[in-house]
């Protein structure tokens, strides 16, 4: 799934899947005003031993007013550590 | 020899003829915005462009297409789903120019939820204002 090339101001945006690469490419996301604690980017794909999530790339964009939210949710394991470059 | 190359000539153009067989709408109203979204056919297995001409579109309601539960079959393989703005007037050309597309709402956050199958799902070109979006499958 990719998002490239939008500007979506205050929004808030999840994205939830273990079985697609997830892209956000030269785009500008602002979260909603009003909540200094509220997040831009929501990415929380479900963690299956067997079929564990794919990746998650942000390139040449910006996030704004709020945080990007990693959250890998389910599972028994531990996800290896991510790598932010 | 020449048989089984015909034969191979034949199974390609077919190959070629199927991939190209994409599903476009051009979308120039937030009626039918809204109606192109409501008219995901699960049958409709093809790649699908939805264009969307250059203006402002208000979304009072959230917009939702689902490939798995809402529309679709979770069984089924869908080609590629892609909502693209910027285009001009009957989606004859297309204009890469930040903001041409914009969906508007004017409070509560509605959201736009895209729900793939295996497909996958592209949105570029697209700007919005008090919109929340899901992608997931």
């Amino acid at each position: 799934m990719t998002i490239r090339q939008s500007r979506w101001e205050n929004t808030r945006v999840l994205l939830q899947s273990r079985c697609h690469n997830m892209a956000i490419r030269n785009s500008m996301i602002t979260s909603r005003t009003g909540n200094p604690f509220d997040h831009a980017v929501i990415y929380s794909p479900f963690w299956d031993v067997a079929n564990p999530p794919q990746s998650f790339t942000v390139v040449g964009s910006t996030l704004r007013g709020g945080t990007l939210f990693i959250a890998i949710d389910g599972g028994d394991v531990n996800p290896p550590a991510a790598s932010v470059g | 020899m020449t048989a089984p190359f015909l034969m191979f000539l034949l199974l390609s153009l077919l190959v070629v003829g199927a991939a190209r067989a994409d599903t476009e709408t051009c979308i120039e109203s937030t009626s039918a915005l809204y109606q192109a979204f409501a008219e995901v056919d699960a049958d409709n297995t093809s790649t699908v462009l939805f264009k969307l001409r250059s203006g402002t579109y208000s979304i009072g309601t959230g917009l939702a297409l689902g490939y798995r539960n809402l529309d679709g079959d979770p069984n089924r393989s869908y080609g590629k789903r892609t909502i693209r703005g910027g285009y001009s007037a009957g989606c004859a050309s297309q204009s890469e120019t930040l903001g041409a597309t914009s969906l508007v709402a004017a409070a509560g956050n509605p959201s736009v939820r895209i729900e793939t199958n295996n497909n996958s799902l592209e949105i570029s070109n697209i700007s919005s204002q008090n919109v929340d979006f899901v992608l997931s499958n």
